[in-house]
């Protein structure tokens, strides 16, 4: 099975070479998309081996997993795996968070910090996030009556079917919670196993206090254009 | 002066002015023209009905308001007609934000696909240079 990790990278020059290294060690095929950094993260990526997609302007974390996805139907890839440039995702565990897309029982894994049983207690999310994850849950299961623990986790497997759907159609800002309803409307199999993941190395994150306000509302118009679309569709 | 002719004063004043700031924008390459030509055809109509007041037979309608009245239905009409505009804007930005977001996409992945194909390219041989 040809695997590629998806790194989408903003200004994370810092972070990066930790996370290439461990990618490196664990012997997967990583591609670097540089969104419009303004630091050195597409030098660092490239000395670190990998190649990097550099986009001359900022799409936001949507178009640039977006630009990962087209790459890896472009260039034969059987899975797909999204891996944040903060270093916040473990590369070693890709292989647990494929396991069940190998034995095809999921087109899309996600590894969940929140599950019920097996919550990861190590990670501190910030109070705005997890408000803004609540919410989504909430609504996420209200319009599609599935319940994700984790719909803000960025760290995902894609089989070859759910990522080339993604790469024609893939929300663009704040991607996450709206991806799941997309997936779930056009059929897919979504599934949540538990995983841990690590506190920000370095630099700071894009979710901002002015983005958690907007948070909510950009998630509710973004389903009900999702949900309009495809009553308009069908 | 009565009111509504003062009313078909200011508007057809503001309305001049604002036809006459599209023209410039279009002159100085500030509006593309297949942009501008709902804006335009809204400004003439409008402006159109403001000349022809009393003749309309909806306008005639307004006869029985009163100023308050007036001014309402036409703060009201005025809105309306400015949100679909702006509305109409939207589509062409978002229309236009999507076709920037593939086609940096695009260009990505092209400059990836160049830099790896130069890699793996065999360099000139210097022979033929000192040819």
């Amino acid at each position: 099975m040809k695997v590629l990790l998806i790194i989408p990278a903003h200004n994370e020059a810092e972070n990066l070479p930790g996370l290439l290294s461990e990618v490196r060690a664990a012997g997967w095929d990583a591609v670097v998309v540089n969104d419009a950094s303004r630091d050195n993260t597409a030098e660092v990526a490239r000395q670190a081996g990998f190649p990097v997609l550099s986009l001359p302007v900022n799409l936001g974390i949507g178009g640039g997993v977006q630009t990962g996805f087209l790459y890896a139907v472009r260039h034969g890839y059987d899975v797909a795996v999204q891996v944040d440039g903060d270093g916040q995702h473990d590369p070693a565990r890709v292989g647990q968070l494929m396991e069940p897309i190998a034995a095809g029982t999921a087109d899309c894994v996600i590894g969940s910090r929140y599950l019920p049983g097996s919550p990861d207690v190590a990670y501190r999310t910030p109070l705005a996030r997890r408000l803004g994850m609540y919410f989504s849950t909430s609504i996420l299961r209200l319009a599609s009556g599935i319940k994700i623990h984790d719909t803000t986790s960025g760290f995902r497997a894609l089989n070859r079917k759910a990522f080339t759907f993604f790469a024609a159609e893939y929300p663009v800002d704040h991607p996450e919670a709206e991806a799941l309803l997309l997936l779930h409307l056009a059929g897919f199999r979504i599934l949540e196993i538990p995983t841990q993941m690590r506190g920000r190395a370095c630099g700071q994150s894009l979710f901002t206090l002015t983005r958690a306000v907007l948070y909510p509302f950009r998630v509710m118009i973004g389903f009900a254009g999702l949900v309009l679309k495809r009553h308009h569709g069908s | 002066m009565l009111f509504s002719a003062s009313v078909l004063l200011v508007g057809l004043g503001m309305l001049f002015v604002l036809l006459l700031y599209t023209l410039w924008l279009l002159r100085a390459g500030k509006l593309t023209p297949h942009v501008t030509v709902r804006w335009m055809l809204v400004e003439c109509l409008t402006m159109l009905a403001i000349l022809l007041w009393g003749y309309l037979p909806f306008i005639r309608v307004t006869r029985t308001l009163d100023d308050r009245e007036l001014l309402l239905v036409l703060a009201i009409i005025f809105v309306a007609v400015a949100a679909y505009l702006l509305l109409e804007s939207m589509v062409l930005i978002s229309g236009h934000t999507n076709q920037i977001r593939r086609l940096t996409q695009e260009l990505a992945l092209l400059r990836t696909e160049l830099e790896s194909k130069s890699m793996y390219e065999t360099p000139i041989p210097d022979q033929k240079r000192d040819r």
